[in-house]
């Protein structure tokens, strides 16, 4: 069946997760977005009521909507709505890191492993050694 | 058992000078046996801020885990004595009752020492609640000084691998309309933690890239790299102070003033945020 665009809001104050957490907080935002931005919605974004919103909570949920939608549908779909300038500048310092492919890394890097924790760099070595 | 004692004596008030003499004495500690009882002989000591307050109380909580704590209290000008009691170091004197106010000093003022083991919005409520007391913080103050303790906690609890999470406090000084705000954890420290993804980080360059930005451990999918770096820049449009302590490694921002790098002898083990944002109308 045929989706016909509509225009979203959606209040990030009401994506909240229950403990408070930063990061599952940016996730919870980017998953009730998603499956709007895929039927080709209108998103407007609010993050009124949104009180100390860290590079964390914008960095995982730009993340996801990338991983998604690819980043150009922040342009194409997206309107975020700031509640203060400081808020911005947090978004717009992540925005643009992912804009440019995140980190710096030097020759220690496998960039095969963009996110390496402890964990995800022993997996690869043991799984590198197989090969 | 005969304690080991650690005598904190210092009384300049220039800040790297200041912490690097706390850190000196007070890392005694750090030799101690198990079990071995803790004596925090702060008698002659004559300055204590939430920096001092913040690196003890770091230290002692995670020291306590395995040897008994007491503290000597500063014998200093009243209103020295009434901040150590405000400050929550208090807790660990063994004559809790007989230590007399003769200054009156509203504890509201002082957050005491508050152990943060989780990053979340609500991490930064115990110093809005106290601020909010005074009325003394606008919407873009609040939202400002939230941020900044958000990415210092969020770096705790993704990088940093510290015992006692991050041991937070803070001062509102009304004369000067601003509130001072310390995070020490007792973890790996900025250095060691970025050394995992990069080769080439000394204790002479690492301030200055974190503080740049774009360096991270990547130890989790939210890092980018960014969150000392916003601090930085948060607290310098703001015309605040800005004062990291982390291994071998100093950096400083002061209001009007270039950052300053500087390397110590004789490091912290974690790392040491402290900073002054304005607050009022």
């Amino acid at each position: 069946m045929d989706h016909t665009p509509e225009n979203i809001r959606i209040r990030a104050i009401d994506q909240m997760d229950a403990e408070g957490s930063l990061v599952r907080s940016g996730m919870k935002l980017a998953e009730s977005v998603l499956g709007h931005l895929e039927s080709g919605d209108q998103v407007e974004i609010n993050l009124e009521g949104v009180k100390g919103a860290s590079s964390s909570y914008f960095n995982v949920f730009l993340r996801r909507i990338e991983e998604g939608c690819g980043i150009g549908v922040f342009e194409r779909q997206c309107k975020m709505v700031f509640s203060s300038n400081i808020q911005r500048m947090v978004y717009e310092r992540s925005y643009e890191s992912l804009k440019k492919g995140g980190p710096k890394s030097n020759e220690t890097v496998d960039p095969a492993v963009p996110h390496q924790s402890v964990i995800s760099r022993l997996i690869h070595a043991i799984m590198s050694l197989g090969k | 058992m005969t304690p080991i004692t650690a005598t904190i004596d210092f009384s300049v008030n220039d800040r790297v000078r200041s912490i690097k003499r706390l850190i000196e004495q007070a890392s005694i500690i750090e030799n101690r046996t198990h079990g071995q009882p803790i004596l925090i002989d702060l008698r002659k000591c004559q300055y204590l801020g939430p920096d001092a307050v913040a690196i003890l109380g770091a230290m002692l909580t995670h020291a306590g885990e395995t040897s008994p704590i007491e503290i000597l209290p500063p014998e200093g000008p009243p209103e020295l004595r009434n901040f150590f009691r405000a400050s929550g170091l208090y807790d660990f004197t063994r004559k809790k009752n007989t230590y007399q106010d003769d200054y009156l000093f509203d504890p509201g003022f002082v957050l005491s020492l508050t152990q943060v083991k989780k990053a979340s919005f609500q991490a930064a409520d115990p110093i809005m609640k106290m601020l909010h007391h005074f009325g003394a913080l606008n919407d873009e103050q609040e939202e400002s000084l939230r941020v900044c303790v958000n990415e210092v906690i969020q770096n705790v609890q993704d990088h940093a691998n510290s015992p006692v999470g991050a041991i937070m406090t803070a001062r509102f000084m009304r004369k000067d309309a601003e509130v001072r705000v310390a995070i020490v954890d007792r973890g790996v420290g900025v250095r060691t933690s970025l050394s995992s993804r990069y080769s080439d980080m000394t204790p002479e360059n690492v301030m200055q890239r974190v503080l740049g930005g774009n360096y991270s451990a990547l130890s989790r999918i939210n890092n980018k790299g960014l969150g000392l770096s916003l601090l930085a820049s948060i607290i310098g449009s703001l015309n605040g102070d800005l004062f990291l302590l982390s291994e071998n490694s100093t950096a400083e921002i002061r209001r009007g003033s270039k950052k300053a790098f500087m390397r110590l002898t004789s490091g912290f083990r974690g790392t040491c945020v402290f900073f002054t944002l304005p607050v009022g109308a």
